[in-house]
C-alpha cells in the first residue's frame, strides 16, 4: 500500500469537511477515484458516472430519469444526499448505494482487470476488490470536487469587483426582500434540507418527496435544496426539471407557488407576502445576474477533474 | 396534562452521590428541554397556543447560548466564554457540558441566548455546516442568527408562515436565573433548562404575529420586543 497524503484545497470562509476516519485521503485512492467516476466498467449497460454528470455542465445533465440528475459540487460537505434523502451519512454512504443498488456493479469485472488489481491494492492494499473499495475510492474524488473559485468567491475575498445589477441582485438575494439566503445560503448555497417550496399543490402517492424515505406525513413534499453553485450552467430545474432558465426559477419563487401546498416552508407564505416577492422585471434579472456570479468556470474545465 | 408531566420532571437532576463536597473540579451537563406552557415541544403539529391567540405549530428551533456565568453560595463565579449551538430537532445538540466546574453549591445562573458583540461576527464561531447556516448577511450586519424559531400559525382560516429571527448586536437575551445545583469533586451532575416557547409572545408585551410582524429579520422593531419578551423563556 502507498500512501501519500494529499490536503484538500479548501476555498475560503468555507465550512470544514469532515472526513471518515477510515478514509483518509491519498493520491493513490483519489486517482483511482477519478478513473472510476469515467468507467464504465462499473455499470453493465456501458455507462459511467460521466455518462450522466458532465463537468462542463457542473457535472449535472439533461438526461431524464424521473428525477433531474442533481450537480456533484460540494458533495463533501452534504450529509443528506439525492433528492428525496434516500441516503444520509457520508459519502461512502451514498457511494456504496451507487455501486451497489443503483449500477449494480459486478465486482468481478474488477476483479478480472489487472490493472485495477493493481491499482487498488495500492490504494487500499487490499488482494481482493470489494465494493466498498470502490465506493470508498469514488468518495475520494467527490471529496475533490469543490467549487469555490466564482466571480462570487473573488468577490468574497476582494479580488473582484460585482456590476451594478448584481450587487442588486445580491441585495435582493441576502435580504428579506427575495429571501433566498434562508435556504441557500452559507459559501455552498444550500443548507442541506429539505423543504417544500409549494412546486404543487397536491402530490400523488408514490411522488411525495422525502415522505417516500421517512414515511412521516410531515414531510410529504419536501426535497433536498440543491447547490445554486454553477446553476446557471444548468438546463432543467428542479428534481423533475420542469423550468428550464433561471429566469422560469425565479418568476415561481415570485409569485407561482401554491400556498395550500402540504408543509409547505413557512418562509413561503408569510402574511408579509401575501402577493408574492412582488419582484419587478429589473429586480428578476438582477437576480439572474447575481446566480450567474456563481458559475466557476475553473471547476467547470478542472483538469484535476475531468476524464483522465 | 402534559403540564403536570412536564413539571415533575423539572429543573433539577442531581446524579452523582451525596458525600460532602471537597474542594476540586466537577463536571456539569446542561440538558435542553422545549415546551409550551408545559407541553413538551412537538414538531409540525397545529398543538399550541400563544397569548395573542393564534394557534401554531413549529417547523424550525435553532439557537445559541452562550456566555455563561454560575454563582456559588458564597458569590464565587465560574465564568465560561463557550458557545453552543441547539437544534430542538436533532437531540444530539441538545446537551452540552462544562467539565471543570469547581465543586460547590451553586444559585444562580446566567447566560444570554445569542452572542455577544465580541462573538457576533462574521465567520466568528467554528466554521461548521450548522453555524454556517445559522449566519447574518452582511448586508444586515453580519454576524449569527442568535435564534430560527419558525412554524405556521393560524389567522383569518388560513395557516400562514412566521420566522421569527433574532440577531444584532445588542440583541442578545440574557437570562437570569435562581436555580440550585450543586458540583461535587471527580463527578458529573445535570441541569434541566427548559425553554417555553410561549414566552417569545408573552411578557412584558404580547407579541402579536399579525401586528408585530411574521417576520422579524430586518425589522428592528420586532426583534427589540422579542428580546425583551425573551427574559423569562427559562422561568
Ligand atoms: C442514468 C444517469 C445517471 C448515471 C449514469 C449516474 N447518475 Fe448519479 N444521479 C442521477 C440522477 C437522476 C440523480 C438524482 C436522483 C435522485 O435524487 O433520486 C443522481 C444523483 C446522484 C447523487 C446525489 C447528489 C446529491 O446532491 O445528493 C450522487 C452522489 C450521484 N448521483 C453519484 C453518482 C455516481 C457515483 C455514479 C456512477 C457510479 C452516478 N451517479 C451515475 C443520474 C445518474
Ligand atoms: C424555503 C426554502 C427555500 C427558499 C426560501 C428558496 N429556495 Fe430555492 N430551492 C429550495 C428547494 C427545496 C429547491 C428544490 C425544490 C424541488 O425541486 O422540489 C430549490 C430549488 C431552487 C433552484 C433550482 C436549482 C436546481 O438546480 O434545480 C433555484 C435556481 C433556486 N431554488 C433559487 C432560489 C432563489 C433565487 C430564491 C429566492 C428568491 C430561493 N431559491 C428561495 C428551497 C428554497
Ligand atoms: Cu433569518
Amino acid at each position: 500500500m502507498v500512501e501519500t497524503p494529499i490536503a484538500l484545497n479548501i476555498p475560503p470562509f468555507f465550512p470544514n469537511m469532515v472526513i471518515p476516519e477510515d478514509n483518509q485521503m491519498t493520491a493513490e485512492r483519489l486517482s483511482l477515484g477519478r478513473k472510476l467516476y469515467y468507467d464504465p466498467i462499473l455499470s453493465n449497460n456501458g455507462r459511467s458516472c460521466s455518462s450522466c454528470h458532465l463537468q462542463e455542465m457542473g457535472f449535472t445533465s439533461n438526461v431524464t430519469s424521473g428525477f433531474t440528475v442533481l450537480p456533484h459540487i460540494n458533495l463533501g460537505w452534504n450529509h443528506h444526499f439525492l433528492w428525496q434523502g434516500g441516503e444520509s451519512g457520508h459519502l461512502e454512504d451514498v457511494m456504496m448505494f451507487e455501486v451497489n443498488d443503483f449500477f449494480a456493479t459486478d465486482i468481478n469485472k474488477l476483479n478480472a482487470d489487472e490493472t485495477y488489481k493493481a491499482l487498488f491494492k495500492k490504494a487500499y492494499g487490499v488482494k481482493e476488490i470489494s465494493s466498498k473499495n470502490v465506493a470508498y475510492a469514488l468518495a475520494q474524488f467527490f471529496r475533490s470536487m469543490i467549487s469555490g473559485n466564482s466571480k462570487f468567491d473573488k468577490y468574497r475575498s476582494g479580488e473582484a469587483t460585482l456590476n451594478i445589477s448584481e450587487m442588486r441582485g445580491m441585495n435582493i438575494f441576502y435580504s428579506e426582500k427575495g429571501d433566498c439566503f434562508h435556504c441557500h445560503g452559507g459559501m455552498l448555497f444550500t443548507d442541506n434540507d429539505f423543504h417544500n417550496t409549494g412546486l404543487d399543490a397536491t402530490f400523488a402517492q408514490g411522488n411525495q418527496g422525502r415522505y417516500e424515505v421517512t414515511k412521516n406525513p410531515n414531510d410529504i413534499g419536501l426535497y433536498k435544496t440543491p447547490t445554486l453553485r454553477n446553476s446557471g450552467v444548468r438546463q432543467q430545474y428542479m428534481h423533475d426539471g420542469r423550468f428550464t432558465t433561471l429566469l422560469q426559477v425565479i418568476d415561481f419563487y415570485n409569485d407561482g407557488f401554491h400556498k395550500n401546498s402540504p408543509n409547505i416552508d413557512p418562509l413561503m407564505i408569510l402574511p408579509e407576502k401575501e402577493n408574492g416577492l412582488q419582484l419587478t422585471a429589473q429586480d428578476k434579472a438582477d437576480l439572474v445576474a447575481f446566480l450567474n456570479t456563481l458559475t466557476d468556470t475553473n471547476f467547470l474545465s478542472d483538469t484535476t477533474l475531468s476524464h483522465p | 396534562m402534559r403540564a403536570t408531566f412536564l413539571f415533575s420532571i423539572l429543573f433539577l437532576l442531581l446524579l452523582g452521590s451525596c458525600s460532602k463536597n471537597k474542594d476540586g473540579i466537577g463536571e456539569l451537563t446542561v440538558q435542553m428541554y422545549h415546551h409550551v406552557d408545559g407541553s413538551i415541544l412537538n414538531f409540525n403539529a397545529m398543538n399550541y397556543n400563544n397569548d395573542a391567540g393564534y394557534p401554531y405549530s413549529v417547523t424550525r428551533l435553532e439557537y445559541y447560548l452562550s456566555n455563561f456565568e454560575f454563582t456559588d453560595l458564597s458569590g464565587h463565579t465560574y465564568k465560561s466564554s463557550k458557545v453552543f449551538y441547539i437544534n430542538a430537532d436533532k437531540d444530539e445538540t441538545c446537551n452540552f457540558s462544562f467539565s471543570d466546574i469547581p465543586s460547590g453549591h451553586y444559585s444562580k445562573i446566567q447566560f444570554l441566548v445569542g452572542l455577544d458583540t465580541a462573538h457576533n461576527k462574521t465567520d466568528f464561531l467554528d466554521p461548521t455546516v450548522e453555524n454556517a447556516n445559522m449566519a447574518w448577511p452582511d448586508m444586515m450586519g453580519g454576524g449569527y442568527h442568535f435564534i430560527k424559531f419558525e412554524g405556521l400559525f393560524n389567522a383569518n382560516n388560513a395557516n400562514n408562515g412566521f420566522a421569527l429571527h433574532l440577531g444584532t448586536n445588542g440583541l442578545a437575551v440574557p437570562i437570569n436565573i435562581e436555580k440550585p445545583f450543586t458540583i461535587f469533586k471527580d463527578k458529573s451532575s445535570t441541569l434541566l433548562l427548559n425553554m417555553n416557547l410561549n414566552e417569545w409572545f408573552r411578557s412584558p408585551e404580547i407579541y402579536d404575529f399579525l401586528q408585530d410582524g411574521s417576520y422579524s429579520m430586518d425589522n428592528m422593531n420586532a426583534m427589540m420586543k422579542l428580546s425583551r419578551n425573551g427574559k423569562d423563556l427559562f422561568n
